[in-house]
This record gives structure tokens, sequence and C-alpha cells, in this order.
């Protein structure tokens, strides 16, 4: 896979430079073509910043950005190629639509700013329109459209530039919750279908776990941990992806033993084994179980290696799923079910925490 | 997560440097702000050195030699100053005052209660300012003087009064009549925070348990008294330097304020010659009072947003139900049209109809005639005059909308070095009065008269008006600009359009409402200042204010008020544009 996008020690001090002030402190990353990247992270973890230097509409403190295998920003080289003139196209998180235009002027612009010809202007905007359901709106101003349409619009305009990298700046946040499943589909069909190389921002885990080839996961500035979605959610490294990604219980650590490819680790409540941690372990381990993850059975299965005993302290029922929540040792261990078979509060139940599901991640237990 | 900007638009349109060629950039990145802000320097700062630098001079002109602080001994130390400087606090304050209580009372029945037909009323409350004050000031004469103001005579003849009930040559006349010219100002400040009140927070309160009263006392006020103490602020630096009323009308009365007397030093000394030099120190001390005023007013504006209370949630306000004081509501908004529209036009029509001065009845409707209108369009000195008006009206209105958009796109969206020292150059004319303005540039352009020979001219007075209504153009255009999504901007910038290009498809048609708006705004108000272009009237510059001006003061009402109401329908008509171009230039935004 060619190297579209490669960004290297990116930084961006705002301000006093504290972390409060946000911005970005010499972050990596990079995309292939055709790849699907997403950056994720809390409000203010340096994402959105890190996505507009590399559209170059903030100018970074220092580091280097490649897009399509040019040089368009480097702090020590003195280089700083215009937003205009790099290989990029925008979606924004307002639309940004702009409201005295028609849908068609709207599309039309980026090709108008290439000084194309009327005929062929017309004929590459008709066939974007198409492609994202728009046909038959070209007239329509620009203030009569629904959300919908006017995000629609937004990817069109990205979309005809034909721009090799295209950045889409939290692009589904202002929708309402079943439009915004839609259109997260759409988007990916359209990336697909259309082969750019797509920089996604947003803060919503689930979003990036459904469109994304690679996340990478921002926090302060930094870069935390890449990964595909399910090696972030089925082997994070590192506690704050644990906790970024899909639900958590984060317990600390020691280990008891190591084998060849097992350790045995001591929790506050019990010894279980791992199979899943990372080859850098640190000095400060936790151990994450996801509660989907913990498997319940009768106290009176038999024991079968990996299994603890405990008692149903809590049960949330919400119909297609129970959350339990089991003491166990004195601490009390999140487990989720179907609502196949209910346990009641007071139960005796054996946990089974399977060695695979039991990840050791660097880092301590608090957030 | 929000976007932040840090001039992105300039950042993204900075070119690409080689170290060389960096420092070059820096320099040019310089060169707008230089460029804007020499010209800003010149309408602002000159003036107002060469105007103190005079104060000290012992022949009253800038470039004469010599150090003297002989004026500021003369002006402070007449025996006369603390009467003056009482009786200017007293209008000032007097007139706030009445029209902060008329504007607080109507804002609350438009934006807040179940008054009948608001919508009507809340466009009719801006026709006053189809009316300059100095013609309500000579209507109110027509209405109100003691020997032959129509509604003494009528009263007087009704009752068989001997002497006539009111007198508007008075202070109590002087202030009535400017508070009531104050009223859409304090309206215009006011109504905003009334209208964007949350009704969730008065929710609140009631939840909580609390009484009307202590709504009002605890939640209400709190949260509006920021905006109620700007309006304040403002109505008094505006009512301390306003001349029209109290020129108008405090002469016959021997009521001096601050800007009657410089005129007078200025016009009808005793020697002869302007005492330029005691005007220069009298102006000082109020401009120190002013630059403070206008400092406190800019800081609570600040505060009046940090209140802002607009969530983007759409809301309707809730809107108190008056009950059986809704009568009493709607006579007082009826009474308040009376007074400030209706009684004025009335009298100033009926006097343009007749030949000479008389008191309105029925037989002497016999003697009704259109001479005066017919004169307007016959007389050599109305029709330069009307021309003179016209054209200073445009060129200030472009200027000023030009200057004031590139002020706001340099500022606020370019964020260019030096922005906010050009944004506060814009804004600082607001603390200094017409009449001051128009003083100093007679400094400005007796001395440079070899280098830009344009005093007498109309051009001096297009110089004036454009400082003048510079503040309110780029308010208007910053805000404006503020408002507009930078991603706008951005997205053009990424959809590979260059600066020119952004400026032109994006930006302007983006701010051509608003700019419409300041343009038409500014046109209307350069029609109807006075101050300033009586202070730099020549042979040459007459224009329609200083023409009414000079019809009143020679004993020739009829003719005045013709004048009048022609200047009136046009100002009505220009107004009703501005209305529509302002309710475009919020579509975008």
């Amino acid at each position: 896979m060619t190297v579209m996008l490669r960004v290297d020690s990116l930084t961006k001090i705002y301000g006093n430079g504290s972390t409060e002030a946000g911005g970005v402190r010499g972050a990596s990353f990079g995309a292939g073509a055709g790849e699907f990247l997403t950056l994720l992270g809390p409000s203010g973890c340096g994402k959105t910043t890190s996505l507009r230097c590399i559209a170059g509409l903030e100018e970074p403190s220092g580091g280097e950005i490649e897009i399509n295998g040019r040089v368009v920003y480097s702090g020590a080289r003195h280089i700083r190629v215009p937003t205009a003139a790099r290989d990029v196209a925008m979606v924004f998180q307002s639309y940004a639509i702009w409201p005295h235009m028609t849908v068609y002027e709207n599309v039309a612009f980026p090709l108008e700013a290439r000084r194309l010809g009327n005929a062929e202007i017309r004929r590459r905007v008709e066939s974007v329109l198409a492609m994202v359901g728009l046909s038959g709106m070209a007239d329509r101003p620009a203030p009569f459209l629904s959300g919908g349409q006017q995000q629609r619009v937004a990817l069109a305009r990205a979309v005809i530039k034909d721009a090799p990298v295209l950045l889409l700046d939290e692009p589904l946040s202002n929708l309402d919750a079943k439009l915004r499943e839609e259109m997260r589909a759409e988007l990916r069909d359209l990336q697909r279908r259309i082969g750019t190389t797509a920089v996604y921002v947003t803060h919503d885990q689930e979003e990036a776990l459904a469109l994304s080839d690679r996340i990478v996961i921002m926090h302060a500035g930094s870069v935390v941990e890449t990964g595909t979605p399910r090696q972030l959610y089925f082997a994070p490294r590192t506690s704050f992806a644990a906790r970024f990604i899909g639900q958590a219980d984060l317990w600390p650590c020691r280990i008891a033993g190591r084998g060849e490819d097992v350790i045995t680790v001591e929790a506050p409540w019990g010894v279980v084994h791992s199979r899943c941690f990372p080859d850098d372990l640190g000095a400060a381990l936790s151990l994450m179980i996801r509660p989907e993850h913990v498997e319940i059975a009768p106290a009176t299965a038999p024991d079968g290696g990996a299994s603890l005993t405990g008692t149903v302290a809590r049960v949330t029922f919400s119909g297609r799923l129970a959350e339990y929540e089991i003491e166990v040792g004195g601490a009390l261990i999140r487990a989720q079910g179907t609502t196949a078979r209910l346990w009641e509060p007071g139960s005796k139940v054996r946990l089974r925490l399977p060695p695979d599901r039991c990840v050791i991640v660097n880092g301590g237990g608090e957030a | 997560m929000a976007p932040r900007s840090d001039g992105s638009l300039a950042a993204g349109l900075a070119p690409s440097a080689s170290p060389g060629r960096r420092r070059w950039s820096s320099v040019v990145r310089w060169v707008p702000s230089l460029a804007i802000g020499a010209v800003l320097a010149y309408l602002v700062v000159v003036p107002i050195a060469l105007m103190l630098l005079s104060s000290v001079r012992p022949g009253g002109f800038p470039l004469d030699p010599g150090l003297t602080l002989g004026h500021y001994a003369s002006v402070y130390g007449d025996p006369g100053f603390p009467a003056l400087l009482w009786a200017t606090v007293e209008f000032g304050v007097g007139s706030s005052v009445v029209a902060l209580a008329i504007g607080l009372g109507l804002a609350w029945l438009i934006e807040r209660t179940d008054l009948p037909a608001r919508g009507v009323v809340r466009v009719l409350i801006l026709l006053p300012m189809a009316t300059p004050p100095l013609l309500m000031a000579i209507a109110w004469a027509m209405l109100l003087s003691p020997r032959v103001g129509f509604i003494n005579q009528i009263l007087t003849d009704a009752f068989g009064l001997r002497t006539a009930p009111f007198n508007i040559y008075s202070m109590l006349g002087l202030i009535f009549v400017q508070g009531l010219a104050f009223v859409p100002t304090a309206y215009l400040i006011l109504a905003p925070s009334f209208r964007n009140f949350d009704p969730s927070f008065e929710e609140a309160a009631m939840t909580s348990g609390a009484g009307t009263w202590r709504l009002i006392r605890r939640i209400l006020l709190p949260v509006l008294w920021p905006s109620i103490l700007s309006a304040a602020v403002f109505l008094l630096m505006v009512s301390l330097v306003v001349f029209d009323v109290p020129g108008t009308l405090g002469t016959p009365a021997h009521i001096t304020v601050l800007s009657t007397r410089i005129y007078y030093l200025v016009s009808d000394s005793p020697g002869g010659i302007p005492l330029y030099g005691r005007v220069g120190a009298l102006a000082a001390l109020f401009l120190v009072l002013l630059l403070a005023l206008a400092s406190a007013y800019h800081r609570l504006t600040l505060q009046a947003q940090r209140y802002r209370t607009v969530t983007g949630k759409a809301f309707r306000p809730r809107a108190m139900r008056l009950g059986r004081a809704r009568p009493a509501a709607i006579l007082a908004v009826i009474a308040y049209f009376l007074l400030s529209v209706a009684a004025p036009v009335a009298a100033l029509v009926w006097m343009s109809l007749m030949p000479y001065q008389t008191r309105i009845s029925w037989p002497a409707l016999r003697l009704a005639t259109f001479d005066n209108y017919r004169d307007l369009f016959v007389n050599g000195r109305v029709v330069a005059s009307v021309a003179h008006s016209a054209a200073i009206a445009v060129s200030t209105a472009t200027a000023v909308t030009v200057l004031a958009l590139l002020v706001s796109w340099l500022a606020v969206r370019l964020k260019v070095p030096g922005g906010r020292v050009l944004d506060a150059l814009a804004f600082a004319p607001v603390a200094i009065p017409g009449v001051m303005i128009g003083v100093a540039l007679v400094y400005v352009y007796l001395t440079l008269n070899g280098i830009v020979p344009i005093y007498g001219t109309i051009w001096i007075i297009v110089v004036a008006y454009v400082t003048q209504y510079l503040p309110f153009g780029s308010r208007t255009m910053s805000g404006v600009m503020l408002q507009l999504h930078p991603e706008l901007e951005e997205a053009a910038l990424t959809s590979g359009a260059g600066r020119v290009r952004i400026l032109w498809r994006i930006t302007l048609p983006l701010m051509w409402p608003a700019a419409a708006a300041v343009w038409i705004w500014v046109a209307a108000h350069a029609l109807r200042e006075l101050s300033s272009a009586l202070m730099l009237q020549g042979r040459e510059n007459s224009v329609v204010p200083t023409l009414l001006w000079d019809y009143w003061a020679g004993g020739e009402p009829t003719r005045a008020a013709a004048v009048g109401v022609g200047l009136t329908l046009t100002l009505v008509l220009i107004l009703g544009l501005w209305q529509a171009a302002s309710r475009r230039g919020t579509k975008f935004v």
C-alpha cells in the first residue's frame, strides 16, 4: 500500500502551551492509499487541530506533513504549502454550505476555482450529485436544505475535487441518531467506491469502530495507540485505549507467573490467566475485562480451570440484555448476559474468564 | 469539539516561504495594517492632536509659536464655568433618564407582554429616527413656545389663562425634547436583551416558588442589568455633547451647555475672530470625560455579552399577561407616539402650509398654500443644499462601508498584526462629539490648506461624517463578520480557491446585506447631521440641516417647516429601506 499521508512529530502549541490550552504535541501517524483512518479521542485531545494542520488551516509549530508524496509542511525545512495548493478536500463539522448559492453553485465551486469549462463542470456536478443522491436538487438554494441534505452537499463539494485525501471533521455530529447511522453507511460506501484516502475525526468510538480501517487514539495532544478496530477492542495495549473503546473494568494487577504465551496475574479479587498482553510490559499494569466477555454459569457447574465463584449483587434489566454486578472476593465485577438466562440478586454463580479475553494493558487503573 | 481558529484564513493563505522569503513575508503581513492604520490615524488621531496642540498655543493655531496655559486658565477660571458644567450635566443626565425610562417601558411592553399589535409597534418605534433632533426641537418650539406655541394658544384660549402653561425654552423643555429624541436609541439597545431572555430562567425561578416581584428583583433585573447600564452610559455619552436641541431651544432660554458654548466661541465670538485656543482647552476636558465613559461602555457591553442568553435553541419568549392594566398600557404607547411623532409632524405640516406663522384654527385653513413647497424646487439655495446633502450622503456612506468592511476583515478574519489597534481606532470616534470633530477638522484643514484645499467645501464635511460614523460601521461589520462561521471561508480554501476569489465569491456576498444596511444607515444619518456641518459651514457647502437651521434662526419658520417635512419624508423612505436590508442581513448568519 502506498503512503498517501504522513504526519511526523506534528506539534501545535496554543497560548501558554499548557495541556489545558489544547494543541498537539508530537503526534505521528500515516494513512495508505484508499485507507479509512480515524482520529479518535475526547474533546481537546488535538484531533481536530491535527486535521486542520493537514488541511493547512492552522500553521503547526513544528513537525512535518506529507500528502501524496509531497511535503506540504516542514518546520525544519521552512516549507509551507498554502491550503489551496494541497491535495486535500474537506468536509466541515458545520457543513459550511454557502447560503448565498444554490446546491449546484456550492458543488461546482472547487471546479470553478480550478477554472474548468462550464460544460465540463456541469457534467461532473451532475454525476457527483447523483452519487450522493441529490439528483434534481441542483437549483435549490442552500438555505432550503434539511440537515441530511446539507451533509450530502458538503460531501459532494469535497468529493468533486477528486483530491487523493479527504478530510472529515466530525461530519455526522450534527445529525440525529437515525440519520447518522444511515449516513455512516453511505459515507463508507462512497469512500470505497471512489477509492480516496479518508481521514476522519470523531469523539464517537462506535462511529470509529464501524467506519475505520485503522483508528488513531489521541489524548492530550499525543497519539496513545494506533490499530484496527478489532485490535483496539480485543487487544488494547494501554489503559486509556481500553477505557475509551467499549466498556471495560480495569483492575490493578501483578504478574504472578509467566509461561510461554500465558501470564498468570493476581488481581485484587483472585488469580487469572491472560493470553493477551503487550510485548512491552511496563511497571504499572492493569487487567482489563469487558463485561460482555465474562461468562456466567451456575455455581454447580464444573470448575474447568479459569473460573471464580461469586454472588450476584445487582441486576440491571434492559430487555435484550441484563447487566450484573457480581461480588467476588470483596470486589464487584461487571458482567453482561443475554436474557435467555436471567440471574436474580443473591444467586451464587461461577464466572468464566477466558484467558484470551483477560487483557493486560500498560498503565494504572485510574482514568 | 469546537473548531478553534487562530486566523486560519491567514494561515491558509500565507505563501510558502524559504527562510529569506519568510522574513520578507512577515514584513508583507504588516502592509495592510499599516495602510489602513494610517488612514484611520489621519481621520481620528490627527484632528484630536492638532486640537490639543492649538489649546496650548497663544494664537490658538497648531503651527503658531509659543506655549501657554492661558486658554485653560481663561476657560476654567471663567466665573460662568461652574454654571456651564452644571447645565451640561443636568441636561445630559435628565434627558438620559427620560429616554431610559420610556425606552425600558416600551421594550418591556413590546417584547415581554401581550400588548396588542406588538409587531406594528415594533416597526413604528423607529419612526422618530426620521425626525432628526433639530426638527423635533423646531416642532416643539412651534407647539410649546410661550407666545406663539399652538398648544399654549389652545390652552390659554380654552381656559382663559393669563400666561402660557408651558414653556419649551427652559431646562425642563430641553430635557423633554432631547429625552423623546433618544427613545428609539434606548429601545434599540435594550430590546434585544429583553427579547433574548431565556424563558427557562423565569420558569426555573417560578418552579423554585418565586412570586412575580421576587422574579423581577432577583432574576430579571440582575440579568438585564448590564445592558440597562450600558444603555445608560451610551445615552449619557451622547447627551453630554449633542448640539441640536440645546442649540435650537437653549439660546432663547439663555441655557448654555458645552456644545453650544463651543459653537458660539467659534461663530459668534465677541472679537469676531474664532477663539480656537479656548475651544481646544474646553474640548480637552470633555475628551477626557468621554474617553472614560467610552471605556466604561466598552467594558459594560462585554459584560452584557457574557450574560447573553441566546442558546441557539428556538424558544418563544414568555409573554406576561397585562390583564386589567392593558388599556393603560395601550394608552401609554399611544401617548408616546402622539408626543414623539404625531404632534411634532402635525405642527410642521401645518406651519409648512402657511404663508406666515399662523395659529391653528379653521379660518386659517383658508390661507393654506403650497408656496413653501414650490419654493423648495425653485430656490437656488435649497436646490444647492439638497445636491450637497445628496453628494455628501452617498460619498460618506460609501467610504464608511468600505473602510468598515476592510477593518473588520483585517481585524476579525485575517487577524493581521495590529488588528486590535485598527479596531480600537475605528471605534474611538464614538467618544468624539460632532461639534468637536467639526472644530478639530477646522484646525486640520486650515493648517493643511496648501496641501489639501478642502476647507469650506463639501469634502471637509464628508471627512467629518466618515470619522463620526465609522464606529457604527465597524461595530456592525465586525459583529456580522464574527457571526459568519469561519468554516464558510475555510471550505473555500480547501476547495482550492485563492484569496481574491474567496473575498469576491464568498466573503463579500455574505457580507453584502450587512454592508447595504450600514450604507443606508450612514446615508440617512449624514442627511440629518447638523452639528459638525454647522462648524464647517462655508459659503459653498451648505447642506439641508444647516439650511433648516438658517431658516429657523433667521425667523422663517414656514420655510423651515417645508424643508423639514421634505427631509422627514426622505428619511422615512430611507429608514424603510434600512429595515428591509437589516432583515436580509441576518438571514445568513
